[in-house]
């Protein structure tokens, strides 16, 4: 280059400063944020490393299902590749400090791996002190100098894993193994470890290492994460697990021999216990035989008293017969007695009354007698009368026939004949009276005589019988005697038998006394005996059980593990990996947006210098020779903006975007931004070829014209009529100002494209930044909000006490509701691809779906889960290509596998779910679901109230965890908290490529129409008159580009979404209106910002320099 | 009675770093209303600079330029732009028509931010263009342009209508048909137009000359009686 050119050079640079400007920023941006972005994902990656390498952080851990030894130590630091190997103790329990009780991770201190950064005060030195984690310390829960009390959070006590229970607090650290808040969960309190807390190896009280860390210095020199990494990882990874088998077999052993020893000693102990019960048992059996042939000896005699008593009770009943007979003689005698007596007394009587009735009759007899006598007397006078009356009567008869008259008719004859007759008849029977009664008084004269004579008989008899009876009563007095004495020696003798008898009674009692205490005696050397052979018999199953049990010791596992096993570090590496899809697809937008507008900045400018070029050729330089100005030019700017972006923004960027990771990862302790050569040089030449190689280009094609050529003003782009003007119609209606304006849009169309894709890119890539955040808020707000309604999930062992789980969870005050379900996690299966699922059958289908909402993404329509078919969630069935109506594949394990209808798909964000109506699992698994879970809907689902509640269920016994809705929740909260700052880097990296690229064009745009603008100014356009005229095109390419940038930011936001989204979850695929609004609403401001710039431009424009001549 | 237009010790000075360069150096004339007046000079001379600073597009560094009884040099910006818009009619050597507009549409653009205006379509008929209103200026020949040009200027009906070469960029005979119809625009109109050239030869068609030299007016001359340009042979 000549001095002159040199000089024109500079000169150049100097009068278009602000083309210079603009390209080196256009530049520097588009440098800055490709290598800016792309450098995040590797130095987020190198941060984590070089926090995991200054604490010489375990690349190895191994943890045994029989803890492990110190030969197990050992011989992993034999390991080939293996630097440094470190025990560590550890048990987790429970804190108490006031309200709150807390979660701790106790840990034995390691020294030379996952060396602890101590943040305050020290590492522990001596027993009893302990650091804890720094996380507790911002809590305000404790302070250093504080002592912390421990209790252990299980059954077994404290002192069984620690030396003691109480640790003053020296210091307060982080430990690499934690980068984030996540301390990861435990089986007691509320589920979740709160913090750590480190005391010397000293304090824990237990035979085996809960796990080893190793460290391999070779390692140092990857980035963890990185293939490289991995590879070596693997490999003495798998260098361990080599050894692995061999150590498991010796610690097998070395279990198995120390319980064995352990059983012997037990047997040998329990064969002592049996000789001497069964020693003890035989001496109590002899003692009782010896008392029951006591027993025996005392019957017997009791026997032979017995039978003499029996003979004189014989003897007894035999007098008392005779007594009796006695008796009854007496007694007959007496009655006979009695008899004659009453014989006596009656005879007496009937003496008395027939002397009596003998009187009586006789004075009858008397009277009668007298009677009789009269009666004959009147008899015999009556017959004299009748005869008297007769000779009267014949007399009177004789004198009447006498008379002559017939007698009978005379009356007083009649009459007195009759009369006669009568009377001749009475006196015949009163004879007959008479007669009769003489007779009558004859017999009864006859029988007086006869009585009299019965009565002397009567008297004496009487007395016959008075001398009878005085005999009988002295006989019987005499009887009555011997009786009296019979009795009397009869008594004696009962006397005797009675005494007798209750000799024998007491004899028999004494007897069922021994006997009774022989049988207890008995029962007890029984019981006794029993008792001792159960005893013996569990004691020797137990020790046969464990002697089973320890001969049927499975080898112990291994598990080696490698840093993919820490969960920060698994975490960071998925942020890590979506800043790098993010990296992927941003810078590149940008970046093709940067070369774009530098590319036609340069163009525009040699095009604006052809009459210089026309010059130069005319004066004899060569086409390189004359390009090397522009080239030059467009380097130096591509260079310096190269530099400064590379400088600037591939530490900026990244440290924002790690700055902004550590408020989720707050032990990243380093952050590593290290110069990505790399990518700086990558960008670099690619600007430098487009700007340059624009450059060369333009100038070529120019130096092929003649100089003549050249040198004449170009022609001015010709106007002509647009399209919109043959539709008549409309552009009649269009008013002066606006037909201008899409004329003038329609002439410069590469300005109009490069208008539109510059605010397009800048659109897109705000709403892109937007719609990340739709996205994933979706997941929180769609998954937590509106389809699981659910507030905790509880995990339940299958063989728990149902009963007493469930009235416990009706107790609780929090419980609102709860929902029985089975979850388990299988592989489903659909078009060749196999997925790990979580089947969720719930008991209740009613509670199910208070809920779980199941309903179609985007029309919304709710499903029910019924036993038609199964709900497969949306991203599930995606990937395995399935939808209503298909058959999904379900696999328990290796060899079962059913075919389950698909009813419906459901949106769904979180896992891959399968919900299975009870009736329908049953019928196509062949077994009823074995209910494991409860889903609880709570009435306080605040995060106070519901930590409350988990660690109120996890003490109901056969409760093995609890889910909180509300901690999932917070996860991604935090994750969005951090992403919020990624957002922030894209919109203000979209504003300023907005920005310079709009400043950029209008700069050209003004420049190219500088004379017209001018002749505007000159015809008396005031100011903003003429920036209107300008900026009525800038707002319609603003607004086409908005247009655009919506419809570019769509597909690159759905193609962001598929890249970031890991298997298990769905973002959500639309971005939300609020989103497009502050899109749109920043792309104008932007676009407002460069516009009021430029109006200061167009006023500065010189009417007198722009009108004096064509350039 | 003062002068139509009226320029006292009108100064115009160029600062380029230490040099100062004194385009117009004490410049004074006036001019009545209804004139066509011709101003001549060498290139150089600062008779742009002059018109510039008379039509409003520039200020003077010193003196005072009075237009119609008004001090332009006192205007502020905005003031300015309204006497160019209002007062002032602007013809160039090179039409500086807006390439994107039809002929119409030129001279509408003008006519839209002017109150007191001629129908667009009549002055483009006057000037001779009747039958091409609807093309663009890349459809028009040099002469149609500055006809366009001029039917522009003319429709915002200004006080003052400045050339600045009309014709540097045609040839003869159009170039003579333009300063025609200037002249009869003054002569019909009674507008008082002003035509920078540095071709002397067109002196005799003005009411007045003003010969400038170096910055200054070397001569000025009231010409009683004009020649009609046809008359004029160059």
């Amino acid at each position: 280059m000549k001095k002159a050119q040199r000089k024109d050079f500079f000169v150049e640079i100097k009068r278009s400063l602000n083309r210079y400007l603009s390209i080196l920023a256009i530049v520097a941006l588009g440098v800055a944020f490709f290598v800016g972005i792309r450098s995040s994902e590797p130095d987020m990656r190198l941060s984590a490393d070089a926090v995991a390498d200054e604490s010489n952080f375990m690349d190895i851990r191994v943890l045994s299902t029989m803890g492990l030894t110190e030969e197990d130590l050992e011989s992993i630091r034999q390991v080939p590749g293996i630097t440094e190997a470190e025990g560590e103790y550890s048990v987790d329990v429970l804190s108490i400090q006031g309200d709150t009780s807390l979660s701790l991770h106790v840990v034995s201190m390691t020294r030379e791996t996952n060396r602890l950064t101590v943040t305050e005060g020290r590492l522990p030195e001596q027993e009893g002190e302990c650091l804890i984690d720094s996380q507790l310390l911002i809590s305000g829960d404790y302070e250093i100098g504080d002592e912390i009390v421990l209790e252990s959070g299980t059954d077994d006590p404290l002192s069984d894993s620690l030396s003691r229970e109480t640790y003053t607090i020296v210091g307060a650290g982080s430990s690499p193994y934690y980068l984030n808040f996540d301390r990861g969960t435990t089986t007691i309190g509320n589920g979740t470890l709160d913090g750590f807390l480190v005391v010397l190896p000293e304090e824990f009280q237990m035979d085996v290492y809960t796990q080893i860390y190793a460290a391999a210095d070779s390692l140092d020199g990857y980035v963890t994460g990185s293939e490289e990494y991995q590879e070596a990882a693997d490999g003495i990874r798998e260098a361990v697990e080599d050894i692995a088998g061999e150590r498991c077999q010796v610690r097998l052993d070395g279990i198995q021999a120390d319980a064995m020893e352990e059983i012997e000693d037990g047997q040998r102990e329990l064969d002592d216990k049996r000789a001497e019960a069964e020693e003890q048992l035989s001496s109590a059996w002899q003692e009782i035989t010896d008392g029951e042939a006591e027993l025996a000896a005392g019957r017997e005699e009791i026997e032979e008293n017995e039978k003499l008593l029996e003979d004189s009770r014989i003897q007894i009943q035999e007098n008392e017969k005779k007594l009796e007979d006695g008796k009854a003689e007496i007694a007959s005698g007496e009655e006979e007695l009695e008899q004659t007596r009453q014989l006596l007394i009656q005879t007496r009587d009937q003496v008395e009354s027939g002397q009596e009735a003998y009187d009586q009759a006789n004075a009858q007899y008397q009277e009668q007698s007298a009677q009789v006598t009269a009666a004959r007397q009147a008899l015999e006078e009556g017959r004299t009368q009748i005869q008297e009356n007769e000779k009267k009567l014949e007399a009177m008869r004789q004198a009447l026939e006498a008379a002559g008259v017939d007698p009978d008719t005379v009356p007083e004859y009649t009459e007195g004949m009759s009369a006669l007759q009568a009377a001749r008849e009475e006196l015949a029977a009163r004879e007959t009276q008479v007669e009769a009664a003489e007779a009558a008084l004859a017999s009864g004269k006859e029988q007086l005589d006869q009585a009299a004579a019965e009565l002397e008989t009567g008297r004496a008899a009487i007395s016959q019988l008075e001398a009878g009876i005085e005999a009988g009563e002295a006989e019987l007095a005499a009887g009555r005697q011997e009786i009296a004495d019979g009795e009397a020696q009869l008594e004696a003798a009962r006397q005797q038998l009675a005494d007798g008898e209750a000799q024998l009674e007491e004899a028999r009692q004494e007897i069922a006394d021994g006997e009774a205490e022989i049988q207890d005696a008995k029962t007890e050397y029984e019981e006794a005996k029993t008792e001792a052979e159960t005893e013996l018999a569990d004691a020797q199953a137990e020790l046969d059980d464990a002697r089973e049990e320890v001969e049927e010791l499975e080898l112990p596992e291994w598990y080696v593990l490698d840093r993919t096993s820490v969960q920060s570090y698994v975490e960071f590496d998925s942020d890590a990996d979506n800043i790098g899809a993010i990296g992927n697809v941003f810078p590149v937008i940008f970046f093709l947006v940067a070369a774009l507008v530098s590319l036609t900045t340069m163009t525009r400018m040699v095009e604006e210098k052809r009459t210089e070029i026309g010059t130069m050729k005319a004066l004899g330089y060569g086409t390189m020779s004359i390009a090397a100005k522009y080239i030059g030019y467009a380097l130096s700017a591509t260079l310096i903006g190269s530099v400064l972006g590379f400088l600037i923004g591939g530490k900026f960027i990244p440290w924002v975007i790690i700055t902004a990771y550590k408020i989720l990862y707050v032990n990243l302790t380093v952050v590593e931004i290290p110069y990505n050569w790399g990518y700086g040089l990558m960008a670099a030449g690619i600007f430098a070829l487009c700007t340059a190689g624009a450059a060369f280009a333009a100038c070529y094609k120019a130096t092929l014209s003649q100089p003549a050529q050249l040198m004449r003003p170009v022609a001015p782009l010709k106007g002509k009529k647009i399209f919109l003007e043959r539709v008549r119609p409309l552009w009649k209606r269009l008013s002066f100002s606006q037909k201008s304006t899409l004329r003038n849009l329609f002439r410069y169309k590469k300005r109009l494209l490069m208008t539109v894709f510059g605010i397009g890119a800048c659109m897109a890539l705000l709403l892109v930044g937007y719609g990340i955040r739709d996205s994933i808020y979706v997941v929180s707000d769609r998954q937590y909000g509106e389809l699981w309604l659910y507030d905790a999930m509880l995990s339940v062992d299958e063989d728990a006490d149902k009963e007493e789980l469930y009235s416990a969870l009706e107790e609780d005050e929090n419980i609102q509701k709860t929902l029985t379900a089975y979850a388990a996690s299988m592989d489903g299966e659909g078009g060749g691809v196999t997925k790990e699922i979580n089947l969720l059958v719930p008991e209740d289908l009613e509670t199910f779906e208070e809920m779980f909402v199941l309903r179609d993404r985007e029309s919304g329509e709710i499903y029910t889960l019924d036993d038609q078919g199964a709900v497969v969630s949306e991203k599930l069935a995606g990937q395995l290509g399935i939808s209503a109506g298909d058959e999904i594949v379900l696999r328990k394990d290796e060899t079962s596998q059913v075919s389950v209808p698909v009813a419906h798909v459901a949106e769904n964000y979180v896992y891959h779910y399968v919900y299975m109506s009870p009736a329908l699992y049953e019928q196509v698994f062949g077994e009823a679901p074995s209910y494991n879970s409860e889903y609880l809907a709570l009435k306080d689902a605040g995060e106070e109230a519901a930590k409350e509640m988990s660690q109120r269920v996890l003490e109901i016994s056969g409760v093995s965890g609890v889910t909180l809705v509300s901690d999932m929740n917070q996860t991604i909260t935090d994750m969005l908290g951090s992403l919020d700052l990624v957002v922030w880097v894209l919109i203000v990296s979209a504003g300023l490529l907005a920005f310079v690229v709009l400043y950029n064009l209008n700069n050209i745009n003004i420049t190219e129409r500088k004379r017209e603008l001018a002749t505007i100014k000159l015809l008396g356009f005031y100011d903003m008159e003429l920036a209107v005229y300008v900026y009525r095109e800038n707002v319609l390419l603003t607004l086409i580009g908005i247009a655009a940038g919506i419809f570019m930011g769509n597909v690159l936001h759905r193609f962001i979404i598929n890249t970031v989204e890991v298997d298990m979850i769905m973002f959500g695929r639309t971005i939300h209106f609020i989103s497009y609004l502050y899109g749109i609403g920043l792309t104008l401001l932007f676009a407002v910002f460069v516009n009021v710039t430029m109006f200061y431009k167009l006023r500065r424009i010189d009417m007198v320099e722009s009108l004096k001549s064509v350039e | 009675m003062p002068a139509f237009v009226e320029l006292k010790n009108v100064q115009k000075t160029y600062r380029m770093g230490e040099v100062e360069i004194k385009a117009v150096d004490n410049m004074s004339f006036s001019i009545e209303k209804g004139e066509f007046v011709v101003i001549v000079g060498p290139s150089g001379a600062g008779k742009t600079t002059v018109l510039n600073i008379l039509g409003g597009m520039d200020k003077a560094t010193g003196g005072t330029v009075t237009v119609d009884g008004v001090d332009v040099t006192a205007f502020d910006r905005r003031r300015m732009t309204r006497y160019r818009r209002e007062d002032i009619g602007f013809v160039f050597q090179f039409y500086n028509l807006v390439q994107n507009l039809t002929a119409l549409e030129n001279v509408e653009l003008a006519l839209q931010i002017c109150k007191d205006h001629l129908d667009a379509e009549e002055i483009l008929r006057e000037v001779g263009l009747g039958d091409r209103m609807d093309n663009f200026p890349s459809q028009l020949s040099g002469g149609e342009q500055q006809r366009v040009s001029i039917a522009r200027a003319l429709a915002k009906n200004p006080k003052l209508l400045l050339c600045d070469e009309p014709t540097g960029a045609l040839d003869y005979q159009t170039g003579k048909a333009i300063l025609k119809l200037l002249q009869d625009t003054c002569r019909e109109r009674k507008m008082t137009v002003v035509v920078i050239t540095h071709n002397s030869a067109l002196m005799p068609m003005a009411d007045r000359v003003i010969k400038i030299k170096n910055g200054q007016v070397s001569k000025m001359a009231v010409n009683e009686r004009p020649v009609p340009v046809e008359e004029i042979e160059w």
